[in-house]
């Protein structure tokens, strides 16, 4: 009988090591192994291996990334890992590099208000804006990045084992350099340049900041009349000061991206996402996303205000695009934003006082 | 016998641990009382949205680093929010929410003992003494104030010194000074009601105008969708008040107290205590002098020329003419040009705290109220007086 007791205590004594053998499949990879096995984002990993920043998502350290896939390069034209490598390696790892920040960030980790500013690995700022408005999936708020936006559901809140990846709906654009350098650097404003330099503001578009610039590209100059020729006869004195003043919003100092107006319309102030000039006219950035479509719909609204209300421009257009679509808008630069628009928001004959 | 011995040894170890229990009761020698509010309305909109968000973190004795960033505080009150419109007479213990509409609000403080019959619960203790204020903004989250990123740890607001007196009763505001710069400055006003003769069968009330300095003359008279008629008030205006008997909706006019002179409301950011007027806690003659029963206070503001014989209907007034506030149960809907300020208060008797006091289930009991009128806002701070426990 005793030794019935012992052999059941010896029994009931046994551990089985009940602990699963580790699912080597589920292990959270790394940012690198994730980028390289993700169809979706083969252009990201074709310049990141490019720049040799493939090696550095694969070390230790949590890093957040902000990753446009193939859907995003395509929308700035780069469709093939061949077009990727024509680029410069400098300016590409500058590029993908100002796509990252320190630290793991996770969505809802970023305060629910706009600009919320951090550092990227190159040492400038990037401008992390969160919607008010609450989403029915409490995750999928709408959240920008420079005005880019952040993709919802699988695509936001990637966690890995070194790092978050969000996927952007556009690449961001940021160039060190001052809104002038930028205009001046591209070939298709140099009729706005002309008309800054006529009027007596291009120096102001070096030295103020920050600065937030509607540009109309040169066919928008060329529709109504204006060639290089005709803008050198220009007198300021002849037009307001608004007439070509509205594209630099009279240098005020603001610094707006394209879906600002979007998230300040969901405030309950009446008319929060427009800018006022004299009580008179208004421009807002419009943004709408539809995420069932996947579509994204922007323009720049001007209003004018006749006795108490306020109605379609009357000197211009009372809506302007984008050039392009969005990805011509946010080019964020040291001293300001630039967006490139397809039309002169008034006719310059209808300014003249 | 042995589990007896078990029994006994585990009674003794519980002893002991029990034995070994110290508690450290927090103290402050000499402690001044300090409530904190912020008074910094915010709407963003594209001209401004590049403006630092006042939401606010309220340190006193800040450390800063190299940099002018704070890395620690003697005191912080953090996630300080807009105030509300009503302040209540005690912290609501219940609440664990973590922003702020005041300091210390429900935040774990030593918080002020009652003082001359008042409860000072909703007043932090401080040091007295001179101290060094900072007001800094911060994010919108849920991130402690020191946990945050040197980053994120906002722009200062304020910097200012105080000196607190010990045993004094102070009420702090952070206000806009002037309306078109929008620089705000810290307000401190020493409170005088513990040291005046109070009845307290009369509820006491005092009026001020902290608008920032030019905001009559430039403020819009009125802005696009919003309700906004007679809510102006000018820098010197005669206020009368009424008291309503309440049955659901439908209000009564207690005999004889239908738009009776009180006394101003004078536009001043000189921290003074205003002088107080009062109305009798059992108004209603009806009543059982226990429970006054379900009331409301109103109270019109009327520029010179004006009172309630006279007044016409506020739409067609000039602007600064009238304005009016109710208290009771009262959320923002159904505003009325005669009433544009509805505020929410107590929810039977407005300014009057009715409560479960002894046997008496509710009891009324009379109060010393604030009323403040800040750029187009009313905010109302109700001061109860202690009383007994309820009896089940």
């Amino acid at each position: 009988m005793m030794g019935l007791l012992l052999v059941l205590l010896m029994a009931g004594c046994s551990k089985d090591d009940l602990v699963p053998p580790v699912d080597k499949t589920t292990v959270p990879r790394n940012m690198g192994v994730f980028i390289e096995n993700n169809y979706d984002l083969s252009l990201l990993s074709a310049a990141l291996k490019k720049t040799g920043l493939l090696d550095s998502l694969n070390q230790p350290g949590a890093i957040t990334l902000f990753a446009p896939d193939n859907a995003a390069f395509n929308r700035i034209g780069i469709s093939t890992p061949a077009e990727i490598d024509r680029m410069n390696v400098d300016s590409l790892r500058f590029m993908l590099r100002y796509h990252m920040i320190r630290n793991r960030y996770f969505i809802t980790t970023f305060p629910k208000q706009m600009d919320n500013k951090y550092l990227s690995l190159t040492g400038d700022a990037l401008y992390v804006s969160v919607d008010k408005q609450e989403q029915f999936i409490k995750d999928d708020i709408f959240t920008f990045v420079n005005g880019a936006y952040i993709m919802t559901g699988a695509k936001r809140n990637i966690a890995l084992a070194n790092g978050v990846i969000h996927i952007l709906a556009k690449p961001l654009q940021y160039k060190k350099e001052t809104v002038q350098d930028y205009i001046s650097k591209d070939t298709s404003l140099v009729l706005f340049a002309a008309v800054m330099k006529q009027f007596h503001l291009w120096n102001d578009l070096e030295t103020k900041d920050p600065l937030t610039l509607f540009v109309p590209d040169n066919a928008a100059f060329l529709k109504y009349g204006l060639t290089a020729e005709k803008i050198a006869t220009l007198k300021p004195a002849d037009y307001q000061p608004l007439a070509f003043g509205i594209y630099t919003l009279m240098m005020r100092p603001m610094h707006i991206f394209s879906v600002d107006g979007y998230i300040l319309s969901g405030t309950n102030v009446y008319g929060a996402n427009m800018i006022y000039f004299n009580d008179t006219y208004s421009i807002g950035p419009s943004y709408m996303r539809n995420n069932y479509l996947g579509t994204e719909e922007s323009a720049v609204y001007i209003g004018k205000r006749t006795g108490p209300n306020w109605g379609a421009n009357e000197e211009g257009p009372a809506v302007v695009q984008y050039k392009g679509g969005l990805t011509n808008a946010d080019h964020l630069c040291s001293n300001g934003i630039v967006h490139i628009i397809d039309d002169l928001v008034f006719n310059p004959d209808l300014m003249k006082q | 016998m042995k589990s007896k011995y078990l029994w006994l040894f585990l009674f003794a170890t519980a002893l002991l641990f029990n034995s070994c229990r110290k508690t450290d009761y927090a103290t402050i020698n000499s402690p001044a009382y300090l409530r904190v509010f912020n008074c910094l309305e915010y709407n963003a909109t594209l001209d401004n949205k590049d403006v630092p968000v006042p939401f606010l973190a309220f340190l006193v004795d800040p450390v800063m680093d190299d940099a002018g960033v704070p890395v620690s505080a003697a005191i912080t009150g953090d996630f300080l929010d807009v105030r509300s419109e009503w302040a209540m007479p005690y912290p609501d213990a219940a609440s664990n929410v973590i922003w702020q509409k005041e300091f210390p609000g429900t935040k774990r403080v030593l918080a002020g003992p009652i003082l001359n019959g008042y409860d000072l619960s909703s007043w932090a203790q401080v040091p007295s003494g001179k101290h060094h204020i900072v007001f800094r903004t911060r994010p919108l989250n849920n991130t402690p104030y020191f946990n945050l990123d040197k980053l994120e740890r906002g722009v200062t607001l304020i910097d200012t010194t105080i000196d607190l007196t010990a045993g004094e009763v102070y009420t702090m505001h952070a206000l806009i000074a002037e309306y078109a710069s929008q620089q705000p400055f810290m307000y401190l006003r020493q409170e005088t009601f513990t040291k005046q003769p109070f009845a307290d069968s009369m509820v006491y009330v005092n009026f001020y105008n902290l608008s920032s300095k030019n905001w009559y003359q430039l403020a819009p008279d009125e802005i696009t969708n919003q309700y906004l008629v007679s809510t102006k008030l000018q820098d010197t205006m005669q206020v009368y008040y009424s008291l309503n008997k309440r049955n659901g909706a439908v209000l009564t006019p207690l005999p004889g107290y239908k738009g009776v002179p009180m006394g101003q409301i004078i536009h001043s950011l000189e921290p003074r205590v205003a002088p107080y007027y009062s109305f009798p806690l059992f108004a209603d003659t009806s009543g059982n002098k226990i429970f006054t029963g379900n009331m409301s206070q109103q109270f019109g503001f009327f520029g010179t020329g004006f009172s309630p014989e006279n007044l016409g209907y506020p739409d067609f007034l000039p602007v600064g003419a009238y304005a009016g506030l109710i208290l009771g149960d009262y959320g923002d809907a159904g505003k009325t040009s005669y009433l544009p300020f509805k505020i929410r208060t107590d929810l039977r008797t407005g300014l009057i705290v009715s409560i479960h006091s002894g046997t008496a289930n509710p009891r009324s009991f009379a109060t010393v109220n604030t009323i403040e009128y800040i750029n187009r806002k009313f905010y109302v701070t109700t001061i109860q007086r202690k009383f007994a426990p309820p009896v089940y």
